[in-house]
């Protein structure tokens, strides 16, 4: 198994071996669950809630980076928007995040109910990719600006990058056992 | 009543302003009104999101209350996992609101 922290270092450097589907839309998402045969529907469901939020704040072209290694599956979506870091500080209902580091906004966005948006409701996706990481023993990154945020299961790590990345990226690695292979 | 997902919202029943919600919950609202059971059948939609599901149920069950939609309302096949967490949680963050 990869680092995730190589594998995100490789998809933004450009340099990544893993297989990449270009321009991901719902189809070809689903085209792809089905090909590997995962059983869970809540990582389905977490995958499309990420595209459908790179559709929403990012930009396009959207793509999917996945593959298998040791039993353990590494899926990746990465869109070339501003994205995460920028919109989260306009939910009018957060508590002032001046002064905030991009990876201290980007851990904030894992928590229940937080989007750029302010929107009841709103802020799912990002809630239920932390939810996975601690219900399936996952690793989790995500990554915007200069900020990057890792989970594992229920632990969280904040790093400052040197500089910004110009993309939002969200790399899940996860067991195939928890996603019923 | 039945009401069915893949002939109203299509093959993906993703997105929060798909205009099939307005339609679902008319239909839904319709049945909670005579009195009668709603089945929400989803068989061959290839993904349902919480995002889909929280634009409609939450909303019905802060209009009509808990007892009357979970005694009414039911999902085929059953909602579960994050999809059926999110009813609760779309409900519990109207009513903070």
């Amino acid at each position: 198994m990869q680092f995730i922290e190589d594998v995100f270092e490789a998809i933004v450097s450009g340099q990544t071996q893993l297989k990449k589907i270009d321009s991901i839309d719902d189809q070809k998402l689903y085209d792809f669950y089905l090909s590997i045969g995962a059983k869970s529907q809540d990582l389905l469901v977490v995958l499309e809630e990420l595209l459908i939020n790179s559709q929403e704040h990012g930009k396009n072209p959207i793509s999917f980076y996945y593959d298998k290694l040791m039993n353990v599956f590494t899926f990746a979506v990465v869109d070339s928007g501003f994205g995460i870091h920028s919109t989260v500080p306009n939910n009018v209902h957060l508590k002032d995040v001046r002064g905030k580091s991009s990876s201290s906004i980007l851990r904030l966005s894992l928590e229940e109910g937080i989007s750029g948006t302010g929107q009841v409701g709103r802020g799912m996706g990002l809630y239920y990719l932390s939810k996975l990481a601690t219900e399936k023993k996952a690793t989790v990154l995500l990554s915007s600006n200069a900020g990057l945020v890792i989970q594992q299961s229920n632990l969280i790590y904040e790093k400052k990058l040197a500089s910004d990345i110009k993309c939002n990226c969200v790399i899940i690695q996860i067991n195939a056992k928890e996603i019923r292979l | 009543m039945k009401i069915n997902f893949l002939n109203l919202g299509g093959a993906f029943c993703t997105r929060r302003n798909s205009t099939a919600i307005p339609t679902i919950i008319a239909k839904i609202e319709e049945a909670i009104k005579a009195n009668e059971s709603v089945i929400c059948d989803w068989n061959g939609v290839k993904i349902l999101t919480p995002s889909f599901v929280d634009e409609i149920i939450p909303h019905l069950i802060i209009k009509y209350g808990e007892e009357k939609i979970n005694s009414l309302v039911s999902f085929d096949p059953k909602l579960e996992g994050f999809l059926a967490e999110q009813i609760l949680r779309g409900v519990n963050a109207r009513k903070s609101v």
